[in-house]
């Protein structure tokens, strides 16, 4: 099937090539200001959400190439290469934008927009040139990646082209390229100057007669039919035979190419989850001195991890109660803005364990500590799927790790390499006066063959130190092995005692989610 | 010495450390410090770092035995204040309310009455049978080196504020201390000498950084080299150390008194994740 192989990640990335027009006809009005500023306006915005879209945690995966080509007095390139490159040619600017506030009201804020394209309006270059040159920026990369999904060609005017003939002729040439996954797709964006917005159509009869956005129609690709459910979440439906042309429509791109975080297919099956947990505490100690926690929800298809900071006070109780909270309470879900709000009821439930333990035990050097107000600390992974709709989300603060392996891909969040550990992660403490790291909130797409495993810092370790010597699918090989409490004994006792890369001696938690549909 | 000497870390339960503190307790401790007088504070900074090795052995809501503490004051004639493993130095605990500021559950600086343990009460009279008190530590680590043969090396740290009765039977103990130890390295011998001189030196590899001070010479004398492998903790205590340095921290005030015990105490506070 064509134009499957939807990019996904860094190993299959892909291609977008923006061109933009920079002629004199730019300076009539468009929707909001001239045209020139209503296209550079749709591609700061367009850049921003796709860099957005490769954002994982600090980081910009490489999941995609941009070119941006302007055509004014000259053919121009503004911007090129992959994202994460790209992303810091930025220039952010503070700029007057409205917002609707909480009681639906219009209100002007200054926000900080990053800007890659200035509004510019010159004499012509013809776009046909503009098609050429993108003709062999996509020549090149295709010979790259003969597999990937096919570059996407963006072009952006308010006019119809001087040279009709050669525009269409170029556009036709870019067209025909194409990776086994299928033709290079040419989307146009019309601006018009009138108000009408028209998306996706499928018969120049829609288009009122307007000569301008008929050419471009006729130089615009089909949409291809299995990439319509991208289009759902936007609530726009296209016809068959929907061509890809948006008239004066500021915001529709940016659907276009929203790598990783749209889903891939919507299937009516439901995904089979297979869990598997383990715990094991360090070498010498018994359970009750294992400061790792873990829980799990079948139902809620929640899970969760969180390692027990061994100096702080009381700190098994803490991971114990987060976990177990995260997995059975689903009042207020967990996210990057309300986590201290979040963690308020699992705070109070602390510390009136805490303090009757304290009284019970009386021993100076807890009652002490408990009088001072100190706090527990955990690290802490909240997992949670999404069965129906084929999504992951995961809310993790400090060490623990998510690993996601899936076609051949290997993700680690949020701590990418093994010499990232310290002994000071981040962490939920029990007291609020003590917290100030927020935690991430990471959010992906999960299909059949999926691999997911939750880990706290020792293992994780260990399995980062295979990755970076060329090591992970023994290891991947070995985690995906364990299927009882005894082999994972086995297994830490083992990879403790190794004389190659040992296992650190600490507690250790496992859970390992495989997919299935 | 050994070429990976004072490398047995992390200290656990089945590798315990263990730590002595000398303190001087003659006449002379009832001279002005700070905010009290020299065995006030000095009271106060031995009580403050035993708290926290007590915090540092706690796991969950137990004491694993991780070190040997023992106190040892001399002033008029030598004393054994607590000697043991961790667990029993708590039981060893009196408790007295004291003022304390801290931030409370909300979040908000308070003054509290608060009750602090306490092992070392200030005392101060008599002459300075320092030597009498490296002669009873000679005895605790032999006991304690016959048990923990390879472990990490026992850390004596002595604190006084001025100079011994018997400088030659002084030296003499001491450096009998520093000959024991472990097949993991000799004993660290760290002195702390406390002043109202405002002139610190910290950890000095020369004599010659000391000036003409007798004292001085004589306690650089008896103090350890710092081993290499307490460089990067030292850097935590804004500590830095260079090749030769001594144990040594003279003109010592309050807060660098308190930053040298942590210091010399520190290996058992690395990293105690290996329970065996």
């Amino acid at each position: 099937m064509m134009y499957s192989n939807i990019p996904l990640g860094t190993n299959n990335p892909g291609c977008i090539v923006i061109l933009v027009d920079q002629s004199w006809f730019m300076n009539e009005e468009g929707q909001t200001g001239t045209k020139a500023d209503c296209a550079a306006k749709i591609i700061n915005n367009y850049i921003a959400e796709l860099v957005l879209s490769c954002r994982v945690g600090e980081a910009i995966k490489d999941r995609c190439h941009i070119s941006v080509i302007s055509y004014g007095d000259q053919l121009k390139c503004i911007a090129e290469g992959m994202i994460s490159k790209v992303a810091d040619l930025a220039e952010v600017r503070r700029i007057k934008d409205f917002i609707l506030d909480p009681t639906g009201k219009r209100v002007e804020v200054e926000i900080e927009m990053p800007i890659w394209l200035e509004p510019q309006a010159h004499k012509a270059a013809p776009m046909y040139e503009a098609f050429d040159h993108a003709c062999e920026i996509v020549e090149q990369w295709i010979s790259n990646h003969p597999d990937g999904f096919p570059p996407v060609v963006i072009n952006i005017t308010g006019r119809i082209p001087a040279y009709p003939e050669l525009t269409k002729y170029a556009a036709e040439k870019v067209m025909e390229l194409c990776t086994t996954d299928g033709n290079v797709l040419v989307f146009n964006v019309y601006i018009s100057g009138c108000d009408r917005e028209i998306i996706f159509p499928n018969n120049t009869g829609q288009l009122d007669g307007d000569e301008a956005s008929e050419f471009l129609f006729n130089i615009s690709s089909i949409l291809p039919q299995n990439l319509f459910h991208f289009l759902e979440n936007y609530a726009v439906f296209p016809k068959s035979y929907a061509r890809c042309l948006a008239v004066n429509s500021l915001t529709q791109i940016s659907w276009l190419l929203y790598f990783r975080s749209r889903s891939v297919s919507r299937t009516p099956n439901m995904l089979k989850l297979n869990v598997k947990s383990f715990i094991i505490h360090k070498y010498g100690a018994t359970m009750t001195d294992c400061e790792d926690a873990y829980a799990q929800n079948e139902e809620a298809s929640r899970y969760a991890i969180a390692d027990g900071v061994a100096l702080s006070f009381m700190p098994k109780p803490w991971a114990e109660f987060l976990v177990k909270h995260f997995c059975d309470t689903t009042a207020l879900s967990l996210t990057e803005e309300n986590w201290k709000k979040w963690l308020l009821p699992i705070q109070e439930e602390w510390y009136r364990f805490v303090e009757e333990r304290v009284r019970i035990l009386n021993r100076f050097f807890l009652t002490y500590r408990f009088n001072k107000a100190e706090s527990a600390a955990a690290t802490f992974i909240g997992f949670e799927i999404d069965k129906d709709n084929h999504k992951w989300k995961a809310i993790i603060i400090g060490d623990s790790c998510l690993f996601h392996l899936h076609d051949s891909v290997f993700e680690s969040y949020l701590i990418e390499n093994s010499t990232d550990f310290t002994n000071f992660p981040n962490v939920f403490m029990s007291f609020e006066k003590d917290n100030y790291r927020s935690p991430r909130l990471i959010i992906g797409d999960i299909k059949a063959g999926d691999t997911f495993i939750l880990t706290t810092d020792a293992l994780a370790k260990w399995i980062l130190v295979h990755k970076e010597t060329g090591k992970l699918e023994t290891a991947c090989a070995i985690l995906k092995a364990i299927e009882t409490g005894a082999q994972f004994y086995e297994f830490v006792e083992t990879a403790r005692a190794s004389e190659g890369i040992c296992l650190a001696n600490d507690d250790v938690t496992l859970i390992r989610i495989s997919v299935s549909l | 010495m050994y070429e990976m000497a004072y490398s047995n870390l992390p200290i656990g339960t089945a590798n315990p450390g263990c730590i002595i503190i000398l303190v001087d307790q003659s006449s002379s401790m009832a001279g002005p410090f700070d905010s009290g007088t020299k065995a006030d504070r000095t009271a106060i900074a031995v009580n403050r770092v035993i708290n926290e090795l007590v915090v540092k052995c706690t796991a969950g809501e137990n004491i694993h035995d991780r070190c040997h503490v023992a106190v040892i004051g001399y002033g008029g004639d030598v004393e054994v204040i607590i000697d043991g493993m961790i667990s029993e130095v708590v039981l060893l605990a009196e408790t007295m309310r004291i003022r304390d500021s801290m931030i409370n559950r909300a979040g908000k600086y308070v003054e509290v009455e608060i009750e602090m343990p306490v092992w070392l009460k200030p005392k101060a009279e008599g002459w300075t049978p320092m030597h009498g008190a490296f002669e009873q530590a000679s005895e605790i680590i032999q006991q304690w080196s016959m048990k923990w043969p390879n472990a990490f090396p026992p850390v004596v740290i002595n604190i006084t504020d001025g100079e011994p009765n018997f400088e030659d039977k002084t030296r003499e103990a001491a450096e009998e201390v520093r000959e024991l130890g472990t097949t993991d390295g000799n004993v660290l011998v760290f002195n702390v000498h406390i002043s109202n001189n405002k002139n610190e030196i910290i950890l000095p590899n020369r004599e010659a950084q000391l000036g003409s001070d007798w004292a001085a010479e004589f306690l650089f004398d008896i103090s350890s080299i710092l081993p290499e492998s307490f460089f990067p903790t030292a850097e935590v205590y804004d500590f830095w150390p260079q090749q030769g340095s001594r144990c040594l921290a003279y003109h010592a005030s309050e807060s660098l008194m308190i930053r040298l015990l942590q210091f010399g105490s520190m290996p058992p506070l690395i990293a105690p994740s290996s329970d065996t």
